[in-house]
């Protein structure tokens, strides 16, 4: 449990996320957080050095660090494990800049292309060298202590946040991902190996034990996986701003510390969620770390707050306080669980009661709802979207249905209440993404809307990943416009049927009308239509000589190879490679905004060095117009102080030039980063990999050009 | 003779002049002639040239709204604008005099050396303009330092030879060779590095990214512009496409102007580790050493320069000065005595000479010495070398000689803080105490160093000035913390005000 160890306050804004405490001079630490202005700050409260008396310092412990730049995300560690110190690491929007707090020396400033939304030190996600991973734009970079960037790949949207740990129990690291798609992806070296769905923005992850690990979301979410199985989730109702893994009550098992934007702290048991102690900061948490800061010997856990107070809290295993406070609590809950209990026994009795009354009364009445009926779930795709049909035998009436899920309904349930009786409901449903997930049905049935009895059906279904896909009549002719131009195709030792079953799993087939799906033993040919987008989906199978042709015709990319990962796990395929790749649009596109990208950047100098030539000139003129001042000539400090207004706007002028031109290409970057990762998607094992590590090393040799190359391939190879 | 080759001849013989000349007049009969014309730009730049990795001087304006350091209070020993105190073996304040950001005032004037620190007088527009010589001032930017003060007024004669302004990035560019020439005068003689980064930034981009000169161009261009990041990632770029040794030392500026000595130090040994005995790096470290007032491990990288090139004139000048200020004025004498044989001929030099021999008790030599220095001085030093003297002359007890010697110092130079202080000893000893007050009143406001603070508050307690006193000793102690006397007088005066 925690104790109030210290409290003291730096005075000083701590920005939630932006704060880090370190080492970095090898022996005491020191914690540094953004402030305003583009400033660092850093308060060493054990520094060996006497601060200089010249400079008369006041509050000898805390320095700035003049960046100049707004701080996106700040972090520390022993980058080079050669010396032993941390070293500060500050991403700002386009830049990384590694600073040697102690020697008072830049490592490097590397300008990040994807832009830097969080960092994350990993010291040991990679064996040989430490590791800082950025996280932009659809990519994540991993620099090592030269510079080089020794891990890239791209990811499926903005990260947002990321953590390291042992996810799969092979004791080796791998990264997880949160992004603003609503997953959690867990890569391994350069590999995706796991995508986790969530139903909002993921905020924070963070590392409790072993394999497990917290996480919170936009939408309030929170709760705990342990590797790829989920333990809890709950919502709260506060904003959450810092989440740690902490051993709180000292019985070697990790538990969760949550921090709000309320000042509220609380520890949540790691296994059920249970809240086991809170405590309250008073403004905003920023941070939540675990670390010895007032050199004792054993780390506490320190709180900061957005108002600057810091508060330390030693763990105690207290055991005798803790119980002695706590068995009360048991006592209490214990009694109360069991009057509930005596409650709802009482309850039943008195239902029981009445029921046997009614059913007496419904004898009478014979309204009662006959006790076997039937109940059926179609799913199917019409016009406008997928659907889920209700239906009970003639005769009897569906008063409500309920449905709950997560993911398909914005606030995670769905309630029909037609009027009218009728005996089958029809509920539209519109996945903004594919995806397949279970759905949670209460179905209310009785004789009539105005019966006084029902009968609750609780049935559960799983909706089908692709939906949105409304089979349709096959035709070879493709007259309509709407054929597709994306043609994909693969060369695998299967064979139709499989592919069928498959299709059955994840699509709405009409298997009743003829023409629609049409299976011979040594060919499948299927034609969709996307309800939304109104584009077609051919599926093509046949066999030839050299195996089983498998061909996918579409003009998302993306979705094509969703279908092509879903069905290589329902056929456990691990690896394929497209036989050809034919996607003139995307082609087209990729090579556009690769010619975009080098007039974006070669403007981006351009703009810089206009600025810093207004800045200079308007410096050298603020300069003389001070002296004219000085001399107390009125006219020339008119004079000069005009051209500084006019260099000003000038300055203003370019400077939002620049910004278009950066915003632009960083748009630009992320749909090149989103064709790379389409193109890998398209493809399993190792060449999914290679895919992305190939186009890395052709954007980093300025052959952007290439790029397209190596992800389409040079048509079909034999 | 064809007049071109003679152009040509004229070039190669660095009669700069008489080229231009040759070249103007065949560029009056055929414009388009493109020989003559690179022949030209070639002759007006190397006629401007200087060379700017040693000159590096900031201007006002960059220096008073200067936020490329990173740090604010970085750990003593890691910046330039705070040195290690005396403690690290460093020279302490009382022996050699030194600015109020713990800079030595005297020794090896280097390009750099000039620069304020963090002191108070940072930030204030009065002190920023004053450059470290009497009757010299400060650019207000550092762009408008780069030429020539002797070929300054030649420099526009005869019309502007390119319109700057005027010029074609791209096209001018697509000329490979004689792009290369126009960057060079834009840099050299326009001192328009705006044009010059346009040119270059769309000739490195036909060169793909292939040729060191012109990333090092850019990264010139951009420091030049106050971009110190923009500039320090084409030098490195440069650096990668073929490594040179004017790159690394373009290098070293952008850590400087972050005020990270033991960076620079870092960029110095990096390129040490491609050049192995290259003179300018060892320098280049051995000054930083000096910024932070290390001067053992500055002394020791003399000494390499010296093995490697034995007149090498700063070298040899900070070796010299350190023994001097070490005690060791015989040995400080054989150094000074071996610039002399290097050919400089120079008042400093003779002022030297002359204090060395006055401490290594040749008193007969001394006084020629100082006679030889003053014959050489002109309105600049002349005040420096009569505080000399008459520091010579207490020595030896002419207070007479003395008097007058500081007299004329502040007569020649009014601003000259140090003769000021001394005269206000003087007057003391006359008992001229309204006199010696006004004297080391006049000092301490002329220059920020903690002597004539030190007396004045001294003179204040013995006159039972205690408030007076104590402003002052506070003053003293903020521009020498270490100072033992003025710890003590403070003391004495907490004691006081205590007691009442």
């Amino acid at each position: 449990m925690l104790v109030t160890a210290y409290n003291f306050s730096l005075n000083h804004s701590l920005p939630q996320g932006l704060v880090t405490i370190n080492k970095f001079d090898g022996s005491s630490p020191a914690l540094a957080s953004s402030t305003t202005g583009g400033k660092i700050l850093i308060h060493t409260p054990h520094s060996k050095d006497e601060m200089d008396p010249v400079l008369g310092l006041k509050g000898k412990d805390i320095q700035y660090l003049n960046v100049n730049k707004d701080v996106v995300c700040l972090s520390g560690g022993q980058l080079n494990p050669t010396i032993d110190r941390d070293l500060l690491m500050i991403g700002s929007k386009t830049n990384l800049l590694v600073y040697d707090v102690n020697e008072n020396s830049d490592v490097f400033d590397k300008e990040v292309e994807d832009g830097i939304n969080c960092m994350l030190f990993a010291k040991d996600f990679n064996p040989a060298f430490p590791l800082v991973l950025t996280g932009g734009n659809l990519s994540l970079t991993g620099f090592d202590i030269s510079s080089d960037d020794q891990f890239w790949t791209v990811t499926g949207d903005v990260a947002n946040t990321m953590e390291i740990l042992d996810f799969d129990l092979d004791q080796e690291k791998e990264l997880l991902v949160g992004s603003d798609d609503y997953s959690i992806r867990v890569y391994k070296g350069e590999e995706l190996i796991f995508d986790i769905n969530e139903e909002s923005k993921i905020q924070f992850l963070s590392k409790i034990q072993n394999t497990s690990f917290a996480y919170s979301l936009n939408n309030g979410s929170l709760g705990v996986y342990s590797g790829s199985q989920q333990k809890w989730n709950k919502r709260v109702d506060n904003k959450i701003s810092a989440l740690l893994g902490v051993d709180y009550d000292m019985d070697g098992s990790c538990q969760l510390m949550v921090g709000y934007q309320s000042g509220k702290v609380e520890v949540r048991k790691s296994i059920d969620g249970e809240v086991a102690q809170t405590t309250n900061m008073g403004a905003s948490i920023s941070k939540i770390a675990y670390e010895d800061y007032r050199l004792e010997g054993t780390p506490q856990v320190v709180i900061c707050n957005t108002d600057g107070d810091i508060k330390g809290f030693n763990i105690t295993n207290n055991a005798a306080a803790f119980e002695t406070n706590n068995t009360g609590g048991k006592q209490t809950d214990a009694a109360i669980n069991k009057l509930t209990k005596e409650i709802m026994k009482l309850e039943a009795d008195l239902d029981k009661d009445n029921f046997e009354k009614k059913e007496a009364d419904a004898k009478n009445l014979a309204s009662v709802v006959p006790s076997e009926f039937k109940c059926s779930i179609i799913q199917s795709t019409v016009d406008e979207s997928a659907c889920l049909i209700f239906e009970v035998d003639a005769g009897l009436v569906i008063r409500s249905v309920l449905l709950f899920s997560d993911i398909l309904f914005e606030n995670g349930s769905y309630v029909s209440c037609p009027m009218k009786g009728t005996n089958s409901i029809t509920v539209p449903i519109s996945p903004s993404k594919s995806v397949e997930c279970e759905v949670d049905c209460k179905i209310i049935v009785g004789n009539s809307v105005s019966a006084e009895d029902f009968m609750t059906l609780h049935e559960t279904v799983v909706f089908k990943k692709f939906s949105l896909f409304k089979n349709i009549e096959f035709s070879k002719d493709y007259s309509e416009g709407k054929a597709p131009v994306n043609v994909v195709s693969y060369r695998m030792k299967e064979r139709p049927n499989r592919i069928l079953l498959w299709a059955q799993k994840v699509f709405n087939l009409n298997t009743e009308q003829e023409g629609y799906v049409i299976n011979k033993s040594d060919s499948l040919d299927v034609m969709f239509l996307h309800v939304k987008t109104q584009k077609q989906l051919i599926i093509q199978a046949r066999i030839e000589s050299s195996g089983m042709m498998f061909q996918i015709s579409h003009d998302d990319l993306e979705t094509i190879g969703d279908m092509v990962q879903d069905m290589c796990v329902f056929m456990s395929i691990h690896e394929l490679e497209p036989e050809n790749i034919e996607c003139p649009f995307d082609a087209k596109l990729a090579t556009e905004l690769i010619e975009n990208i080098g007039e974006y950047d070669k403007l981006r100098g351009h703009f810089s060095a206009n600025i810093a030539e207004s800045v200079n000139n308007a410096k050298a003129f603020v300069v003389k117009g001070e002296f004219s001042l000085m001399l107390g000539d009125m006219a020339s400090v008119k004079k000069n102080y005009t051209v500084v207004q006019q260099e000003n706007g000038s300055l203003i002028g370019e400077y939002l030039q620049r910004r278009n031109n950066h915003e632009e290409l960083v748009k630009s970057l992320k749909e090149l980063n989103n064709f790379i990762r389409k193109a890998s998607n398209l493809r399993l094992g190792p060449s999914k990999g290679l895919i992305v590590s190939k186009s890395r090393e052709a954007i980093k040799a300025k052959k952007t050009i290439d790029v397209v190359k190596i992800c389409l391939g040079n048509g079909p190879k034999f | 003779m064809d007049q071109f080759v003679l152009a040509m001849s004229k070039f190669k013989r660095q009669k700069y002049d008489d080229c231009i000349e040759i070249c103007t007049e065949l560029l009056k009969k055929n414009e388009y002639d493109q020989a003559t014309w690179l022949l030209k730009c070639r002759a007006l730049t190397m006629k401007n040239y200087i060379d700017d990795l040693e000159i590096d001087e900031e201007g006002v304006a960059d220096i008073l709204m200067d936020d490329n350091a990173m740090a604010t209070a970085p750990r003593p020993g890691t910046s330039f604008s705070r040195p290690t105190s005396s403690a690290n073996g460093g020279i302490s304040q009382n022996v050699r005099p030194m600015s109020n950001s713990g800079r030595p005032i005297s020794g090896y004037m280097r390009p750099g050396s000039s620069r304020m620190g963090a002191g108070s007088s940072r930030g204030q527009l009065t002190t920023a303009m004053k450059a470290n010589r009497p009757g010299t001032n400060r650019a207000v930017t550092s762009g408008g330092r780069m030429l020539r003060i002797g070929t300054a007024s030649m420099a526009n004669s005869g019309g502007q030879f390119i319109q700057a302004d005027k010029i074609n990035a791209r096209n001018t560019a697509k000329k490979k060779y004689m792009a290369k020439a126009v960057v060079d005068y834009l840099i050299y003689v326009e001192g328009n590095f705006r044009r010059a980064l346009d040119v270059a930034s769309e000739a490195t981009v036909l060169s793909k990214y292939e040729d060191w000169w012109w990333k090092e161009r850019i990264g010139k261009c951009y420091l030049k512009l106050g971009m110190i990041k923009e500039a320090e990632r084409q030098l490195q770029s440069s650096i990668k496409t073929q490594d040179m040794i004017v790159t690394h030392l373009e290098l070293a500026k952008v850590s400087m102007r972050r005020d990270q000595a033991l960076k620079t130090i870092e960029v110095y040994q990096s390129g040490l580790e491609a050049h192995p005995f290259e003179v300018h790096l060892y320098t280049g470290i051995s000054r930083t050493y000096e910024f932070i007032n290390d001067p053992t491990n500055s002394n020791k990288l003399c000494k390499v320069v010296l093995n490697f090139d034995n007149t090498n004139v700063e070298a040899i000048a900070t070796l010299a000065s350190y023994h001097f200020y070490t005690n060791q004025p015989e040995i400080a004498l054989r150094f000074y005595r071996r610039l002399i044989q290097c050919g400089v001929n120079n008042s400093e030099l003779w002022n030297n000479v002359g204090l060395c021999c006055f401490y290594a008790s040749q008193y007969d030599i001394a006084l020629p010495c100082f006679e030889r220095a003053l014959s050489l001085a002109d309105d600049t030093n002349i005040a420096d070398i009569w505080y000399n003297i008459g520091h010579v002359a207490i020595g030896i007890g002419d207070l007479g000689l003395a008097y007058q010697a500081y007299k004329i110092a502040v007569s020649s130079n009014p601003q000259h803080a140090e003769s000021f202080n001394n005269l206000g000893v003087l007057e003391l000893r006359k008992g001229n105490l309204e006199q010696a007050k006004a004297n080391f009143q006049s000092s301490s406001t002329l220059a920020e160093f903690f002597e004539p603070c030190y007396n004045s508050a001294l003179l204040l307690w013995k006159r039972g000035d205690f408030q007076e006193s104590y402003k002052m000793i506070q003053k003293s102690l903020e521009l020498f913390p270490d100072h033992i006397d003025s710890k003590e007088l403070k003391k004495n005066l907490t004691q006081h005000f205590a007691a009442f």
